[in-house]
């Protein structure tokens, strides 16, 4: 497992769940390297942020868009 | 087609609804992909907000009651419109191959650099900032990639209802959302740092 094949699982793992082989790989990986825990908090904000996009649940400054 | 600012705005309630319509319009246009019929799309469902507002309750906010009605609107649409769904002459090979984010790691596939630290929006005043910053970023991806993006988080559908939506191959649609959310990460990294530098940084 490298990064670009980890953030492939971590990305793939927002649409349906991971085998339990692929979540244990990219456990590991993720467990020894910082680039790739520096990526899945960066992934982990945008999700949640979209999300909260999507639902109309961000109040707007009207009149600057 | 009739002027929703002069003949139904009756009320503050009235107004308000109008009051989102930009966002509505931004929405629509990104998941069709098509400005006249986005605007029609938000139309219909504007029309159909002032038809029922005694529906709304204020259990949720006004934007997200308007967002659940564009919801039903679009999905009309995209029904409707079996053309206006992406299709093979419109680019979508290339926006598939998704070897442009290849330079960011190297022959061993590890990331070039190490990631900044994004600071987190928690506070409701940064997470309108954050939004902004999304905004510009989805309007920057690649129209069949945003609209497949779109299916996924505005629409909420499974892979299998995007694939069957867009006779996209399973595959593809995968490689499309890798696209999308690679190209969105790469674009707020630059955009939500330079919007925080903006605001002062110490805070
Ligand atoms: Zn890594």
């Amino acid at each position: 497992m490298n990064c670009r094949e980890h953030s492939k699982l971590v990305l793939d793992a927002l649409d349906h769940p991971l085998s339990p082989q692929d979540q244990a790989r990219a456990d590991e990986h993720l467990a020894d390297c910082s680039f790739c825990q520096g990526a899945y908090r960066q992934f982990t904000i945008m999700q949640r942020e979209i999300k909260r996009f999507f639902s109309g649940d961000v109040a707007e400054k009207e009149g600057n868009s | 087609m009739m002027s929703i600012d002069s003949t139904m705005v009756d009320d503050d309630l009235s107004r308000e609804i109008a009051s989102h319509r930009p966002f509505l319009l931004r929405i629509s246009r990104l998941q069709l992909g098509d400005a006249a019929l986005a605007e029609d799309v938000v139309q219909e469902a504007i029309l159909a907000a002032l038809e029922c507002r005694s529906a709304f309750n204020g259990r949720s906010t006004l934007r997200t009651w308007l967002v659940g009605i564009l919801k039903y609107k679009v999905l009309d649409a995209l029904r409707d419109k079996k053309k206006h769904l992406p299709c093979p002459s419109t680019g979508i090979h290339e926006e598939i191959a998704t070897d442009d984010f290849d330079v960011l790691f190297d022959m061993q596939g590890t990331w070039r650099e190490p990631m900044s630290v994004w600071i987190d929006p928690e506070a409701v005043a940064m997470q309108t900032d954050f939004a902004r910053v999304l905004q510009v970023c989805l309007d920057n991806l690649p129209p069949n990639t945003a609209r497949v993006f779109m299916l996924r988080e505005f629409l909420e559908m499974e892979t299998t209802e995007i694939c069957s939506t867009t006779l996209l191959s399973s595959t593809n649609v995968r490689a499309l959302l890798y696209r999308a959310r690679m190209g969105l990460r790469a674009c707020l990294d630059i955009k939500w740092i330079q919007s925080r530098d903006e605001k002062g940084g110490i805070q």
